[in-house]
């Protein structure tokens, strides 16, 4: 457990509103584990779900003064998070070039088996719907399935911005510089170095 | 007895291919129409479900009576898998969030000692990824999925001994590993379990491993230098194929389940004659008598894919399981020999997940004082 656990949301929440990058960057360390597992489960990629994390994060930020209407920081968080994941898992879906970083990753630590057994049901659903699939989108599915972009190309073409963080972090530094070490008792570089760090 | 609901609406459908999508157990075929049907939007519904009750689970804290309804949502979403068993169910998904929020008894993970040949002990859990160690121009490494490589250097650098060196691997309860046998050969290691293989097969006729506990073999093909595994009452002879052993001592009957491939099963004591198992078939062996049936193959290497899976088992058996994984001790009070159970969870939840689900029957209640439970009518 962090220390950043101990600041109570409603206190991070009340700081948030005031503007307090501190506090931004306290609930960054307090949530960003969890809302990155979130993201995580959902798009399967790594670098894609940090992305996502972090933009939710930035989103957080953006719409901070709604924060006074709302009941719980965390709950709010990842209903941005739900929100942005299911947009973006949708648009990358959606383009031809970025689905592969899908597929590549879901195959990549995929736990399919072969020998497992089925619903009848659900087969028969399946078949059905694979028997209706437009051509064109089989055709799509089995060229990507084996060649890929990187994530870079991807990330690039879907708008996703890497390192939302930690450039906004950058920009804070000079406010963060007294308040950390005020706040939390450690250097600006510590914190920077664990913001940073992150993968 | 127990009856299957084998009413599936396409809401149901979509449902459940969200969940193996997140669960990452989609085929191919699966994964194509995922994405189709994604496309054209028609699983936003289910998605969105899938992350509120996402949500739900990271938020829900721990124990009390929250439970109730979490088991409620939970098998609303997991409707068409419904197992009815004596109005008996529970049923949980893949989930790793719970264990954070939770001060009770945490699940088990990957952990195991390496026994080498000289006797030196490397807990694996807490070395560094890389190599552990060299023994007779074999380098044992760890890569970082935990798992254990072992590498013929280079040609040639072998010696060749005339007793070859033997390596064990044995996890604690509430520990469990894969390793990949100089053969290639996987070998995934439940809890409470130990195999004994020789660190190198090259010089040898056969691949004789010993096992204890229980173990999900993918053996690497190899006709010419046949493999296989020795429990204390069992031999099970192999040619390249898809198996699971489980041999616990403390268990009634020792159970070797065919997924792929043939093997044979040779009883060590008595003059019965050697059985060749077909897929999907499972030889038991239960005071000297071996029977064999058809089962569900899934359910019985569930625990291969991180699940419990209970079908239509009694209270013992589905105890003796999570004894074996959490490290408790269980006490038994009253009669508890009627009822089965049946349902999935995953093996990531803490044990007070597993144990309010089950009381959520009805059926069976629990004292929990420290690490003993004890289980009551």
């Amino acid at each position: 457990m962090s220390p950043y656990d101990a600041i109570p949301d409603h206190v991070l929440a009340t700081k948030l509103v005031a503007g307090d990058e501190s506090a931004f960057a306290m609930t960054y360390l307090k949530y960003k584990k969890p809302l990155y597992g979130f993201v995580k489960k959902f798009v399967h990629s790594e670098e894609l779900a940090n992305d996502l994390a972090q933009e939710a994060f930035i989103k957080l930020w953006e719409s901070r003064s709604k924060l006074d209407n709302v009941r719980s920081l965390k709950a709010y968080l990842f209903t941005i998070a739900k929100n942005h994941t299911l947009n973006n898992l949708k648009k990358v879906l959606q383009s031809d070039t970025a689905m592969p970083e899908i597929i590549r990753r879901f195959k990549e630590s995929s736990n399919s088996v072969e020998e497992q057994l089925l619903n009848k049901e659900y087969e028969a659903y399946l078949k059905k719907i694979l028997n209706d699939l437009p051509e064109r989108t089989r055709q799509i599915f089995i060229q990507c399935r084996d060649q890929g972009r990187t994530y870079e190309e991807v990330a690039q073409e879907m708008g996703i911005s890497r390192d939302a963080v930690k450039k906004h972090m950058v920009n804070a530094m000079k406010y963060l510089s007294t308040s950390v070490k005020r706040d939390l008792g450690i250097s600006l570089s510590v914190l920077l170095a664990l913001l940073l760090d992150q993968k | 007895m127990y009856l299957r609901a084998f009413v599936m609406e396409e809401k149901d459908f979509y449902k459940t291919l969200v969940q193996r999508y997140i669960a990452q157990q989609l085929s191919d075929n699966e994964l194509e129409v995922f994405i189709y049907l994604s496309r054209i939007g028609k699983l936003d519904e289910a998605l969105m479900a899938a992350m509120d009750t996402e949500i739900e689970l990271i938020n829900t804290p721990a124990p009390q009576p929250k439970s109730r309804r979490l088991w409620y949502q939970i098998a609303a979403a997991a409707s068409i898998f419904l197992v009815l068993s004596i109005g008996i169910f529970f049923f949980i998904n893949n989930n790793k969030t719970g264990s954070q929020i939770n001060k009770d008894i945490d699940p088990g993970g990957y952990k195991a000692v390496l026994t080498l040949d000289n006797g030196k002990k490397i807990a694996l859990t807490d070395v560094a990824n890389g190599k552990l160690a060299e023994q007779d121009g074999i380098t044992i490494t760890k890569t970082k999925e935990g798992q254990l490589v072992y590498r013929i250097k280079a040609e040639g650098t072998e010696q060749t001994h005339v007793t070859p060196l033997f390596n064990t691997i044995s996890t604690p309860k509430g520990g469990r590993f894969q390793v990949d046998l100089p053969d290639g050969t996987k070998v995934w290691l439940n809890a409470a379990s130990s195999i004994k293989f020789p660190i190198s097969f090259a010089h040898l006729s056969s691949r004789k491993v010993e096992l204890t506990g229980e173990a999900y073999f993918e053996v690497a093909k190899n006709k010419s230098i046949p493999f296989f595994v020795n429990t204390n009452q069992q031999e099970i002879k192999v040619l390249g194929t898809h198996f699971n052993v489980n041999s616990y001592s403390n268990e009634p009957e020792a159970k070797t389940t065919l997924l792929e491939g043939s093997v044979q099963v040779n009883l060590l004591s008595g003059n019965k004659k050697p059985y060749m198992l077909k897929p999907g078939e499972q030889a038991t062996l239960n005071n000297g008598q071996l029977s064999v049936n058809v089962v569900d193959v899934a359910t019985e290497v569930a625990w291969k894919d991180g699940q419990f899976n209970f079908e239509e088992k009694d209270i013992y058996s589905i105890m003796r399981q999570i004894e074996r994984w959490y490290d408790i001790e269980v006490i038994y009070k009253g009669n508890l020999d009627k009822e089965t159970f049946g349902g999935k969870i995953s093996i990531n939840r803490p044990l007070k997940k597993i144990l309010n689900l089950l009381e959520s029957t009805g059926k069976v209640h629990f004292k929990i004082e420290g690490r003993r439970i004890t289980v009551m009518q």
